[in-house]
């Protein structure tokens, strides 16, 4: 069985969003571009589209109701979001999903 | 006048071909200044990153690097030391150039073509999840900024080198929207060069025509993994990875690369061929300004190719060390 401990929004914005660090159980973990980590990257080469992926990730298990929470946060703050994603763990405690670079 | 560079020995076979190749280009009298850097599988057993920082930070100073072949750790959480670099420094285009080399036995007399292919994105961002414990959906990312990009470089070079025409390659029959960007891309920045020609061709179609009419095409560009594959079946075709070079470039700086593994079963025995990192080699003094010491590099390369002095690869005896020296001594000649 696949457990959910996070998720990964995506945001449409000309800059690194300015995403809550943490709502609920749900902490930022980092926000990307293209698989490529942005923020709090001392010096970064890559260039940028419109599309940042905002993860964030609890240490228990959540439900879908902390997902919707966090989407009404992002709707309170203004931010675009035309993707989610929900990340999942497998069994063993493993991330059934990608790491970024 | 000298020039700072930075060199990533490598792993596995990486040593011993980097040796020859930098006898070769001192020996065509190219002053280097190298500056030698550390990233693959010796950096992971010493417990730091595949590609440090120091190594990341040293190559965006300098501009400019030469990378013989790394070892990728295989296992969960393992990354490419390859990628890694070229998505820490944004090289977003990959060159490779396939052109058939006298002394090089190919069936495909004539090749002469040079592949762009989109380093960035596509598939190639490793973006997955598992949506339920049977599924994977893995992120095919494409974006008219990156794919304006790559189009541009290749026109630039295709104007700059006299080539005659610019081929964009894709597979938007089927994936309507993401290879359809690529492709709607491509022919917004084609607009800008109406002195060369432009064709688009599906990629399967291109497998085919490659094999059987390549004297038809010129310069390809493609998105990331079509451009993996396509630019493997090309350095097939003309001889194999041992003689097929590769550069990737960013906007501030370069990276020139042997497109071969590190063949580990290979290491220290003086065995493999060391062309695909001197052609890269060639591809870096270009780029350097040096074009007089890399076409008396190639030349050379070509009359050792014919005199038969030739590495297991090509069907000959030559030692690696035996093959540069050759090399150098044609050099002097």
């Amino acid at each position: 069985m696949l457990a959910l401990h996070g998720v990964d929004i995506y945001v449409h914005s000309s800059a690194v969003p300015d995403a809550p660090a943490e709502v609920g159980a749900l902490k930022r973990i980092f926000i990307s571009d293209r698989g490529t980590r942005v923020q709090n990257v001392e010096k970064h080469d890559s260039s940028r589209t419109e599309i940042y992926c905002v993860r964030y990730e609890s240490e228990a298990e959540i439900s879908d109701s902390e997902v919707t929470g966090l989407l009404s946060a992002f709707a309170e703050m203004g931010l675009n979001w035309p993707k989610v994603q929900k990340l999942y763990k497998y069994e063993n405690g493993d991330n059934a999903y990608s790491q970024p670079y | 006048m000298s020039h700072k560079v930075c060199i990533i020995r490598g792993d596995g076979i990486g040593p011993e071909i980097s040796d020859g190749v930098e006898k070769i280009i001192a020996a065509a009298g190219v002053d280097i200044d190298w500056v030698p850097l550390e990233a693959g599988l010796r950096c992971v057993e010493a417990g730091e990153p595949i590609v440090p920082d120091r190594t990341i930070d040293t190559i965006r100073e300098v501009g400019i690097a030469l990378k013989a072949p790394m070892t990728t750790p295989i296992g969960r959480g393992s990354v490419s030391p390859n990628v890694t670099l070229r998505k820490r420094l944004d090289l977003y285009a990959c060159v490779r150039p396939a052109k058939t080399l006298p002394g090089v036995p190919t069936p495909f007399e004539g090749l002469d073509l040079v592949i762009f292919r989109e380093n960035s994105e596509d598939l190639y961002t490793q973006i997955e999840y598992m949506e339920s414990e049977n599924v994977a959906f893995s992120t095919k990312f494409i974006s008219a900024q990156a794919s304006e990009r790559i189009a541009r470089s290749a026109f630039e070079f295709a104007r700059k080198n006299r080539r005659r025409a610019v081929t964009c390659v894709h597979k938007a029959n089927i994936m309507k929207i993401a290879d359809g960007l690529f492709l709607r891309s491509f022919q917004k920045v084609a607009a800008e060069y109406p002195d060369i020609e432009t064709w688009d061709v599906i990629v399967d179609a291109l497998c085919m025509q490659l094999v059987t009419k390549w004297r038809s095409f010129d310069v390809l560009v493609l998105p990331n993994l079509y451009g993996d594959i396509v630019s493997d079946l090309c350095a097939g075709m003309m001889g194999g990875l041992g003689v097929a070079p590769g550069a990737n470039y960013g906007e501030g700086c370069a990276v020139f690369e042997a497109v071969h593994g590190s063949a580990p079963k290979y290491a220290g025995l003086d065995k493999v061929n060391p062309m695909a990192l001197l052609f890269s080699g060639t591809m870096m003094l270009r780029h350097l300004g040096e074009e007089q010491a890399a076409k008396d590099i190639e030349n050379a390369t070509e009359r050792t190719l014919i005199k038969g002095v030739k590495t297991y690869d090509l069907h000959g005896s030559a030692k690696t060390s035996e093959f540069a020296e050759a090399v150098c001594s044609e050099l002097k000649a």
